[in-house]
């Protein structure tokens, strides 16, 4: 299975046996966006050469208790097969090498993995990284990310807000390719309410706001 | 804060349903409205646009039993659950007693939940109030839509702390009084342990 994160668009191969056949949610070990990926559908993008760490979310909403509580989730695990397996320790090297492929984003990959379920840690986790560099590039990935988590999460539920409220206004809109027009009073209140609480420069200087609309609003479609 | 009115022996208390947009805040206690007794029930004050949706918040008056000869009255709030209504969510916190969070179980509102998680902290922290001291119940509604999250991953995103859960289907009623009964006796457990609170004689 080929996919592409909604944060950075960097395109990962996956191997189809490890994806439950369920809804997930990967983290990109390039930006550290989480997004959520249909198991139950099979590929639908162009191919890719990187790889990846699924995760089921990323930090709690009450800081890193539950990462704690889940001692699975660091636990080692078999590497995955059919995606090149780095050694023990080389597993941040190569990951900076998947990053050389984006032209501006700084490598600090996220190798940790927070399972729901313990079960489930061997056939989600793709790149393997040694118990001592995973937990050292956890705790940088882990305060880079703070910020941007925040302004993310709070585009994805801005827009989610956009969507739920005005489903069938969406629906028609997206049928008749008109999403901009239909929803452009929606889209530039929550937009300007993003900003203020964000920053303006925040705001200006990533994508989440539009990754959140073609995302949700847009159905994957890149339209905005 | 609840208020104590001892010449008619009366405690009222205030709890809110705390939640994202279209979470089945309003439906929770429409439910509640719908159900009850008359003679138990006061007027359900729901202030709502043309769409249905709330506006500032809903308000139901209910009386739930006595406690030591004291009759105690609960007033149900809810908030307007879009990010957007901000300054309402704030105010209508004020003098909470105990916190219902109702979350909506879909997969497209994940984000929305916590984003409105997080904003409760802060909201209550405005206040110089701490959930670990609030009576607080978490309710995961619409568990009967295909796309609902299993509740072990919203239990793991939302709740590490274990507070106390529901599943619901809060239109047909599944799990709305649940989480109002433990709610309440959370309240009520609360203000016999606490120090006197606003006594109003």
């Amino acid at each position: 299975m080929i996919i592409s994160c909604s944060g950075c668009q960097t395109r990962y191969r996956l191997d189809d046996a490890r994806v439950p056949r369920r809804r997930i949610r990967v983290r990109c070990p390039r930006c550290a966006s989480v997004f959520p990926l249909d198991g139950t559908q099979s590929a639908q993008v162009a191919p890719g050469d990187d790889s990846l760490v699924i995760e089921r979310t990323g930090t709690g909403v009450f800081g890193e208790k539950r990462r704690e509580a889940t001692p699975a989730a660091t636990a080692p695990r078999t590497p995955e097969p059919a995606v090149e397996q780095p050694a023990a320790g080389e597993a941040a090297a190569s990951a900076r090498q998947a990053a050389s492929v984006g032209p501006t984003v700084q490598p600090s990959p996220t190798f940790e993995r927070v399972a729901a379920r313990p079960a489930d840690a061997a056939a989600a986790v793709i790149v393997e990284p040694s118990p001592e560099t995973g937990s050292a590039v956890e705790s940088e990935g882990r305060s880079r990310r703070e910020r941007p988590d925040k302004a993310r999460r709070l585009a994805r539920a801005l827009v989610s807000d956009i969507l739920v409220y005005n489903r069938e206004a969406r629906d028609r809109a997206l049928q008749n390719g008109n999403l901009i027009e239909a929803l452009g009073p929606e889209i530039k209140k929550s937009w300007e309410l993003y900003k203020e609480r964000v920053t303006p420069e925040v705001a200006n200087s990533t994508s989440h706001f539009r990754d959140a609309l073609n995302d949700i609003l847009a159905e994957g479609q890149k339209v905005f | 804060m609840s208020l104590i009115n001892y010449s008619s022996r009366e405690i009222n208390c205030k709890i809110v349903y705390y939640g994202p947009g279209l979470g089945g805040k309003t439906t929770n206690i429409q439910y509640v409205y719908d159900k009850v007794a008359p003679e138990t029930k006061g007027k359900l004050v729901t202030l709502a646009t043309e769409m249905d949706r709330t506006l500032f918040f809903d308000f139901l008056p209910l009386e739930l039993g006595t406690v030591k000869g004291f009759k105690t009255r609960f007033h149900l709030y809810t908030v307007p659950g879009q990010v957007y209504y901000n300054a309402s969510r704030k105010l209508i916190l004020r003098g909470v007693d105990g916190i219902v969070f109702v979350a909506d179980s879909q997969e497209t509102r994940f984000d929305a939940n916590i984003e409105s998680l997080y904003n409760l902290h802060e909201n209550l922290a405005e206040h110089r109030l701490d959930l670990a001291k609030i009576p607080f119940v978490m309710q995961y509604n619409k568990r009967d839509l295909p796309d609902a999250v299993p509740v072990s991953e919203l239990d793991e995103e939302l709740n590490p702390e274990g507070y106390t859960t529901f599943e619901a289907v809060a239109f047909k009623g599944v799990g709305v009084f649940d989480t109002l009964k433990c709610v309440a006796k959370l309240v009520l457990r609360n203000l016999q342990s606490d120090s006197p609170v606003t006594a109003q004689r």
